[in-house]
């Protein structure tokens, strides 16, 4: 087996690992493989409070894997398609539109674009229409950074709209809106995952789809094009994919950063450019690294308070100097 | 069987490039493109290879037939390049560009794969980016970074991912800048071999001395029009070199025969 063979056998292993030991731990201590075998054999009228407690855990590390591997995605096809190492939802302004979007429904729950098109089609609205805009400023602004400049930039403004929002929010619902903006994973039930599934599962599909033309189109546009690949309409479905999955996420977990930007870097390192290794990699790898963080985070209990961390705080905290280091090594090649 | 260029204008944002162009290169000739900066060539090279209408790498061009009676098109082995899928077109056509620009770090093996995998033929992808890296003396190389390799070695190596592709037609732009004497010299080989096993090679250059010790056929170009084309012996003639490229040269012959030019 090569070595980008062997990259995605120990990320879907890490990914399986993450979904069958996930529910077992938690700040509470049950007897997870008991109640893992009680909450698949016995009718939910049985159950004792342990179950239950499983089976919020599972929810919550289905929903956080689901969470974390399209974000993950996002991250590996915006870098490709943008040509650009420190692309990724969050870096571009992305996820901030997105953001912007399932917040505005999350605020005014009654307004006719919240009860027409819910948080996620709101948030996918807004985050299509920010990539178009990020692309659109970047490519007249002429500069090899302005397309992060163009990102850091509408990352202010739709940072600038959420607080807005806040402010002529009713108050009864600033704490809902709160616990989101910090961004988790807590989910009650299993459907609340599943109800995010073909979100994610339909552009990951699709991108493993065209593979192949993503390889030819990350060494050379003109060459691809030479070799038969249609650009235009690669490029397209491509942003089209990530713009999905990163709105789809952030309307349903808050925002969570860095995952999109981590996961690919890590990844590609050990598959080289062959996308179809390279996204199923980052999905499960991305999947495990957000269920892992959100374990950490709902263990810690912070200054005192017995509630636990919003793993969006977490990834932020790990992510930024990651960032860092990433955009200093770069200028100094 | 041929690829044909007929009547071919293209333009870069209403200004022309090409004015009616005719080309046909057979199957087995080795042709080069020669002409001062500006004349066309690139822009012919990738007419030929049906990139024109796309617009790609940043320039709005287009191949147009505005003025003539004849429209603009291109043949291939009689079959119209618009009307060929894509992929049928790049099994038949192979291109390599001036610049190529990896977004990422690519393996010098990724990167010739990347040829393999469009090629009609189906045989084992490690074997045929093996035969392509030793068709240009870079097999040392497979394993290494291509941001690693010095220039001539980065040429090398986006020629053998071209040829990887085994394409029936192969159209290069400038693929001897940035090499050293003994490896234009091999290039030239290799393009000699595959023009001797039927391939039809078009090569862009500014080198013309190695065009007139290579090419079958030279075709000169000058402000989008052909001024020139034939035996290297037929255009390297006094009055049409100097009424495109000025007179500061002269005009030699080596002992086999074929035209040296020498700047003074």
């Amino acid at each position: 087996m090569n070595r980008s063979a062997w990259t995605l056998a120990v990320s879907l292993l890490a990914g399986l690992l993450a979904i069958v030991l996930g529910p077992l731990a938690g700040s509470v201590s049950i007897d997870g493989w008991a109640e893992a075998a009680r909450w698949l054999s016995e009718p939910r009228s049985e159950w004792g409070p342990d179950t239950a407690i499983f089976e919020l855990r599972l929810s919550r590390v289905l929903l956080a894997f689901l969470a974390g591997g399209g974000l993950a995605c996002a991250g590996a096809v915006l870098q490709t398609l943008l040509r650009n190492g420190l692309a990724t939802p969050y870096t571009l302004g992305v996820a901030s539109a997105g953001s912007f979007g399932a917040f505005l429904v999350l605020a005014f729950p009654a307004a006719w674009f919240a009860s027409l098109l819910g948080a996620t089609l709101t948030a996918l609205i807004c985050a299509l229409g920010s990539l178009g805009l990020v692309l659109a400023l970047a490519r007249r602004s002429q500069r090899v950074d302005g397309l992060l400049l163009a990102g850091v930039t509408l990352n202010f403004l739709f940072g600038a709209g959420v607080m807005l929002v806040r402010y002529l929010a009713d108050p009864l619902r600033l704490a809902a809106m709160e616990r989101w903006i910090l961004g988790s994973v807590e989910a009650l039930h299993p459907s609340e995952a599943w109800a995010l599934l073909p979100w994610i599962g339909l552009p990951v599909l699709g991108l493993v789809a065209m593979a192949g033309d993503l390889d030819q189109l990350a060494f050379d546009e003109e060459l691809a094009s030479a070799r038969g690949v249609t650009v235009r309409r690669v490029r397209g479905l491509g942003l089209l994919a990530a713009g999905v999955l990163t709105a789809a996420t952030v309307a349903r977990v808050g925002p969570i950063g860095f995952v999109g930007l981590l996961v690919p870097h890590a990844i590609r390192a050990g598959t080289g450019l062959r996308h179809r290794m390279l996204i199923p990699a980052c999905f499960f790898a991305g999947g495990s690294l957000l269920v892992v963080a959100d374990l950490a985070a709902r263990s810690m209990s912070v200054g005192g308070r017995n509630s636990e961390l919003p793993v969006g705080i977490l990834t932020a905290l790990i992510g930024g100097p990651c960032f860092l280091f990433l955009l200093l090594r770069r200028s100094n090649a | 069987m041929a690829l044909i260029g007929c009547a071919l204008r293209a333009g870069y944002g209403g200004c022309a490039v090409l004015d009616g162009v005719d080309f046909r290169l057979e199957p087995g000739q080795l042709l080069c493109l020669l002409g001062p900066n500006g004349a066309g060539k690139s822009t012919l090279a990738r007419a030929l290879c049906g990139l024109l209408p796309a617009g790609v790498g940043g320039a709005v061009a287009s191949v147009t037939a505005a003025t003539s009676t004849q429209a603009s098109s291109v043949e291939v082995d009689g079959d119209r390049l618009a009307r060929l899928s894509p992929r049928a077109r790049a099994q038949r056509i192979g291109f390599l560009p001036q610049e190529i620009e990896p977004s990422f770090s690519f393996r010098v093996s990724e990167a010739v794969e990347l040829g393999a995998r469009v090629a009609a033929k189906v045989s084992p992808q490690a074997e045929s980016v093996t035969a392509a890296l030793q068709a240009v003396d870079a097999e040392h190389l497979a394993d290494r970074r291509l941001d690693e390799l010095s220039g001539g070695e980065r040429r090398r190596v986006l020629l053998a991912s071209v040829l990887a592709q085994q394409p029936k037609y192969l159209v290069l732009d400038e693929p001897t800048a940035m090499l050293d004497l003994e490896h234009q010299v091999q290039l030239f080989e290799v393009l000699r071999a595959r023009c001797d096993a039927g391939m039809g090679v078009v090569v862009v250059t500014h080198d013309l001395n190695l065009a007139a010790q290579w090419a079958d056929e030279l075709v000169l170009l000058h402000r989008g029009r052909i001024a020139a084309q034939g035996t290297p012996q037929r255009v390297f003639v006094r009055e049409t070199l100097s009424s495109v490229f000025g007179s500061r040269f002269q005009l030699l012959e080596t002992p086999e025969g074929r035209p040296v030019l020498v700047p003074r």
